[in-house]
């Protein structure tokens, strides 16, 4: 789907300040640009999906501030001075996996891997808080994630390996930038 | 992309809110989570060229007064989850919160005020005020006035708020309600089809049901003979009693009227079940 829009002369602008993977940006947005927008549009961050722009899919997910959101569904003014951590962000690229992309990967949890960013951060969320989550807490924490390839029962087999795999001092999680 | 040209504010006091508000009228609209209105306006559903962030407010997200608990319009579901002394004197908030559509990034975002000010029969926040007994606190030009939640929620995406005014917080009392909440929905991405919130003063008193989802707006059942002496709820009676108080029921692509008019009597006997045998 074409998003890409003219910018009309009167839209109101501003400068923020985020960091996004670690590096910080200053950049110049629309007050009405959505965060999904100014990642992938001026930062060029293509980890994070455009689909339902609804708040519906999960495929825009992103850790802003320490929080996994929907990238849709934040305008970018409204959270100049943020820390955003995109997929991307979690290894740098050449690094082994972190651990759950590994055990996605190991599981054939994904096929286009368009959902990825929405099942990779709600699994890390899940297991931040629950290491050992039983398969109905698995399935209650990636309700909010929409998977059209595979139906999810392999995700759900990669989050139970990933936190076996996953010491319980988390200290093999991918690193928090 | 919201197709509005559109300038971002957030005044950090609830008068310069009200006085963006007072100048631009309809054109402007206030942000809370933003989970409703910026989706709206990127599909071209609602067009103002003001959004006005209440987070720049700094209130807290949820504050216990003299025999109340506040949530300030920026209270999303995880924070109320993250209020465990909330959560045990409330189950049926806690079981809501916990179960909001769109899973965890949207609990994190969303917040309840803002659901009760968008009004969507088919949200889920609506009911719980209702049952909660919560009142707003709308501020506008002339001051503040506290609605409650029957006189605040007037039809679908219908409330009492006047174009200039916002709802800066609810408030409801802090008296713990054990309490039974059951939903029926057709997919877990979708939108609730009926609701049912029964709760009970955990000191004893009669038990109360409200249903959501199942009309324009939440539905206080009278459960007059179903409800016995000791103020428990004659399970088997709770079917018949709510089918009769569903008389306008509300229809979208989730579930026609006949669909909700039928499922709103099972839904409430199952909330009243859990509620009795003490499982919110």
């Amino acid at each position: 789907m074409k998003r890409k829009q003219p910018v009309p002369s009167e839209a109101p602008t501003r400068t923020v300040e985020i960091t996004v993977d670690g590096i910080r940006r200053d950049l110049l947005v629309e007050d009405r640009e959505l965060l999904l927008d100014t990642l992938r549009e001026r930062v060029g961050a293509k980890a994070p999906k455009a689909g339902c722009y609804a708040g519906d899919c999960g495929a825009c997910t992103v850790e802003l501030d320490g929080k996994i959101v929907k990238s849709c569904l934040q305008l970018t003014a409204a959270v100049d001075g943020a820390e955003v951590t995109t997929l991307a962000g979690l290894v740098d690229p050449g690094e082994e996996l972190d651990p759950i992309q590994q055990a996605f990967w190991d599981n054939d949890a994904f096929q286009c891997g368009f959902c990825l960013s929405g099942f990779v951060f709600a699994a890390r969320d899940l297991l931040a808080r629950n290491p050992d989550p039983s398969e109905e807490e698995i399935r209650e924490a990636m309700v909010g994630n929409y998977c059209r390839c595979t139906g999810y029962v392999n995700y759900v087999a990669g989050v139970r390996e990933a936190a076996g795999r996953i010491s319980p001092d988390r200290s093999t999680l991918g690193p928090q930038r | 992309m919201i197709r509005t040209p559109t300038r971002y504010h957030r005044p950090d006091s609830a008068a310069g809110v009200v006085e963006i508000l007072a100048e631009h009228g309809a054109d402007a609209a206030v942000l809370g989570g933003g989970t409703w209105l910026l989706p709206m306006m990127g599909r071209g559903e609602r067009a103002h060229h003001h959004l006005v962030d209440l987070r720049g407010l700094g209130a807290e997200s949820i504050s216990r007064g003299e025999g109340t608990i506040e949530l300030a319009a920026t209270a999303t579901y995880e924070d109320v989850l993250a209020d465990a002394e909330l959560c045990a004197a409330q189950p049926a908030l806690a079981a809501m919160a916990a179960g909001v559509t769109g899973g965890r990034q949207l609990r994190n975002q969303a917040t309840l005020v803002g659901s009760a000010c968008h009004q969507t029969p088919s949200s889920e926040a609506p009911a719980m005020f209702a049952a909660l007994h919560a009142e707003f606190r709308v501020v506008g030009p002339a001051g503040e006035r506290w609605v409650d939640t029957d006189s605040f929620l007037l039809g679908a995406l219908h409330t009492a708020l006047a174009p200039e005014e916002f709802v800066a917080a609810a408030r409801f009392p802090d008296t713990p309600r054990v309490g039974g909440y059951v939903k029926v929905k057709i997919a877990a991405g979708g939108w609730p089809v009926a609701t049912a919130i029964a709760t009970r003063p955990e000191a004893g008193g009669d038990t109360e049901l409200v249903l959501g989802a199942v009309q324009e707006v939440p539905l206080r059942i009278g459960l007059g003979s179903a409800l016995a002496e000791d103020g428990t709820v004659r399970a088997e009676e709770v079917e018949a009693t709510v089918a009769a108080q569903v008389t306008e029921p509300w229809a979208d692509l989730q579930g026609d009227a006949e669909y909700r008019r039928r499922i709103a009597g099972p839904v409430a006997r199952r909330a009243v079940e859990r509620l009795q045998g003490g499982a919110a």
